[in-house]
């Protein structure tokens, strides 16, 4: 099996702060990493990172045997990473399926086209020509699903993935994932619910204060042994 | 009376296609880069004065190409601004850095207008074709004016089209809505703020050369042609296109239609106009 990523004695600063210290993680190709912690444990500085929008940082990261530059988000696309971000950040002076032309512009060879993004989220082949803001939350974290897999990632990296949605589009979103995952893309997912994702994850690292607190099998992990590793806590 | 009436309004909407064609660079530069560019002024100038410069060195040279040329210069110019210059400065999060450097470069534009070309007014010869005449529908339409209004109207046509249906006009818009993620799918962030640069400054050289064929230039020009450019952004929408096109025409209408009732008044009631648009925008809260 192939490593994806490989992040090797990582820290970053925001300013004087020192959001990750010392973090080191591996994901090899197609697994499915689900990354919890609290607000301000620095999970979105790591995925800030990843794709260039934090400079930063020391240390190592690898994509498929890449070193990644610091601070270069065309780069980061070009290794193979793609980023759902938080609050989905879709463009809304460009229709939906503008949206995704602009997300394949990397021109990364794969399975992903908008054809294929249509077939996976019907409902934005219907929307494909109105703005992402009339569309409801689920219909945008779709898009923003669509638009970064149109760049044919090695790793798909979700912020906060079921923030705002109601239960039902969760599952919706996440059954999406799960066809993604299919297609042999590997995965970094954050997300509040913790029970959820842990059912779709193969592996779990918990953040505390920037450090990795806790790593191991996805299965069998729950929001309380989670509260353990946070805590520092024995079983 | 009718056609008195139509042709006031022929003359307006051509005056309005002129100043919406000096606001839409203006309007162009500030909504994808968000930089005010106090030196779009002086690149209208700098268009009028390229165009009268190639028409003297090759005379015989056709208007598509004295056009093409100005326009060519004035991107040259504005691309190089934009990459040595308001690029650096626009690292800075205050928008009064690139506004001040884009102040300092008008400084030095005109300056060096003047030390080239003199102080003297300049005008494009346009031949017989300022007087010329042309027939529609029982209307005697100046030709020059229909050329204009014609010129400024493919203008907009090309610059909408360029926008909104080429992938070109996607990285555009998608960064002036989000910089950073579209940076993320792999969008050339500084070489499309050069591109849009030298768009924006090629934009004011075809306002230079129509403004130059109807009335004269001087280096000093610039400074009322950014006054101009920027009533018509204000009253467009920053940013907006088709907006600048629409003020432009309610400018240049009104400055026509106040002619006829008061022969001195020149830009009064075009200023008139844009504050009252302004104060009743502000009474019914939609200064923003």
């Amino acid at each position: 099996m192939t490593t994806a990523l490989r992040i090797d004695a990582l820290s970053a600063w925001h300013g004087a702060f020192r959001a990750l210290s010392d973090v080191s993680l591996t994901l090899e190709a197609g697994r499915v990493l689900a990354l919890v912690g609290a607000n301000g444990a620095g999970k979105s500085t790591l995925l800030g990172l990843l794709t260039g929008r934090v400079p930063g940082w020391t240390g190592k990261v690898e994509v498929n045997g890449t070193a990644l530059p610091p601070g270069d988000p065309r780069a980061a696309s070009a290794l193979g990473l793609a980023l759902v971000p938080e609050g989905r950040l879709l463009f809304d002076s460009l229709s939906v399926e503008e949206n995704l032309l602009i997300g394949g512009g990397g021109g990364r060879p794969g399975p992903w086209d908008v054809a294929s993004v249509y077939r996976l989220f019907q409902i934005l082949r219907e929307k494909r020509h109105q703005r992402p803001s009339t569309m409801s939350g689920g219909q945008q974290q779709m898009l923003a699903i669509g638009r970064a897999l149109m760049s044919n990632p090695s790793i798909l990296l979700c912020d906060e993935i079921s923030l705002g949605l109601s239960p039902p589009v969760v599952a919706e979103v996440y059954a999406a994932l799960a066809e993604v995952r299919g297609q042999g893309t590997a995965m970094v997912i954050v997300d509040q619910d913790i029970a959820r994702v842990c059912a779709t994850a193969d592996e779990v690292a918990c953040l505390f204060k920037g450090r990795i607190s806790h790593r191991g099998p996805a299965r069998g992990t729950t929001p309380q042994s989670i509260r353990e590793a946070y805590f520092g806590v024995a079983a | 009376m009718i056609a008195g009436l139509i042709e006031t309004l022929f003359q307006g909407i051509t005056l309005g296609g002129l100043y919406g064609m000096i606001g839409v660079g203006l309007a162009l530069n500030f909504g994808i880069l968000r930089v005010v560019n106090l030196a779009q002024g002086e690149l209208i100038t700098i268009g009028a004065f390229l165009a009268v410069g190639l028409v003297a060195l090759a005379p015989g040279l056709s208007f598509a190409a004295v056009l093409v040329g100005a326009f060519a210069g004035c991107a040259l110019i504005g691309a190089a601004m934009q990459a040595a210059a308001i690029e650096r400065a626009m690292a800075f999060r205050d928008p009064m850095v690139p506004m001040l450097v884009t102040f300092g470069l008008a400084v030095i534009l005109r300056n060096l207008l003047v030390e080239t070309m003199g102080a003297d007014l300049r005008g494009l010869d346009v031949g017989g074709l300022g007087q010329a005449r042309i027939d529609i529908a029982g209307l005697s339409l100046g030709v020059l004016p229909l050329v204009t209004l014609a010129i400024a109207l493919a203008a907009f046509g090309g610059l909408a089209a360029l926008i909104y249906r080429t992938a070109f006009g996607r990285q555009v818009r998608a960064l002036s809505d989000r910089p950073d993620i579209a940076a993320l799918m792999g969008v050339r962030v500084r070489r499309v703020h050069t591109l849009v640069a030298a768009l924006s400054a090629g934009l004011a050289a075809i306002a230079g050369v129509l403004l130059a064929m109807r009335a004269s230039v001087s280096p000093f020009s610039g400074v009322a042609h950014l006054l101009v450019a920027f009533e018509v952004v204000v009253l467009g929408g920053l940013g907006s296109i088709r907006g600048a096109l629409g003020a432009g025409m309610l400018l240049g209408l009104t400055q026509v239609v106040s002619s006829r009732f008061d022969g001195n008044a020149g830009l009064l009631y075009v200023h008139l106009v844009f504050f009252a648009v302004l104060v009743f925008r502000a009474m019914t809260g939609r200064l923003s």
